[in-house]
């Protein structure tokens, strides 16, 4: 009896399904898309709290990830898979801007942060997506996927296509910006990292 | 000038991130505009091909042009040298009819 993912689709669903995509069908593909995207929705939500940027990583993960479908490994489980290429248009995201949303609203560095009216709270997100903003793009993702998603390190380097030790370094670089930055944001330096 | 202290916060990086993830995205719906790209770029991968056939008409037909051109350009180089080779051609005959002249008198 396969094993179902985390969606409920069973891995050998999911193949069917692919290689149903792979000869051209778009409403096996359909299927695929409404099953993930609440997963692929909350992966890019860490890196942005607005609709309008959540709606746009969405879409351009399942964009690539038909047009990647040919490379598709049935060994590899599809969530995965895709993560893979969420968290590639997240990097991308985060080069882009450099700088969180948030940050024309910040006053003269004091941490206040207006939420706009109308637009679910999401105000712990936002605020910590407001300090990752202050990081280089790969160190933001790094940082946002294992203190946000709690991803582990391992899976972390996988889908950021580097090695696990090159992982280690970097989060290490991170984690000693960071402590500096919420020091000179105001924020208590006895937190862990 | 003085510079204002930056006030400090109660909360921790731990309790941020604690509260972030428990935070969820709003529900979206993506599958109509995925498929929509989908087929717009699969529409414009057809017309690239079809316009792909008009060029690659137009560039057979100026490679065809240019072999023609070169062609008419060889005659006419031929031409206009053996236009040049006949007065030569003439006196070398002269020269071994007179040649031959002078060998039937002796």
């Amino acid at each position: 009896m396969p094993e179902p993912s985390e969606n409920g689709l069973s891995q050998d669903e999911d193949e069917q399904l692919v290689r149903a995509c792979q000869s051209g069908s778009l409403d096996a593909y359909d299927r695929l898309v409404m099953k993930y995207q609440p997963a692929i929705a909350a992966v890019v939500f860490r890196f942005s709290t607005q609709r309008a940027d959540l709606e746009d990583m969405t879409q351009e993960t399942f964009i690539r990830a038909w047009h990647a479908l040919p490379r598709w490994e049935p060994r590899k489980p599809f969530l995965h898979w895709l993560k893979r290429i969420a968290v590639n248009v997240a990097l991308e995201h985060c080069r882009k801007h450099r700088r969180s949303p948030l940050s024309r609203l910040v006053d003269n560095g004091h941490e206040t942060i207006q939420l706009i009216p109308g637009e679910a709270p999401a105000a712990a997100s936002e605020e910590a997506q407001h300090i990752l903003s202050r990081l280089p793009p790969d160190q933001r993702t790094l940082l946002t996927l294992l203190h946000l998603e709690q991803m582990p390190l391992a899976e972390i380097a996988d889908h950021m296509g580097i090695s696990l030790a090159n992982a280690k370094i970097k989060a290490f670089r991170a984690r000693n910006r960071l402590r500096k930055i919420l020091n000179s944001h105001g924020y208590s330096a006895d937190t862990p990292l | 000038m003085d510079t204002q202290p930056t006030p400090r916060s109660s909360r921790t990086w731990e309790e941020i991130t604690t509260r972030a993830r428990s935070e969820s995205p709003p529900e979206i719906d993506m599958h109509l505009a995925v498929r929509r790209r989908i087929e717009s770029g699969l529409a414009n991968k057809r017309a690239e091909v079809s316009r792909e056939g008009t060029l690659e008409g137009i560039a057979e037909w100026l490679t065809g042009f240019r072999v023609f051109a070169a062609s008419c350009a060889a005659v006419a180089a031929l031409t206009l040298l053996g236009w040049q080779t006949v007065p030569v051609i003439r006196d070398v005959a002269i020269v071994l009819q007179l040649e031959n002249a002078l060998l039937a008198g002796l």
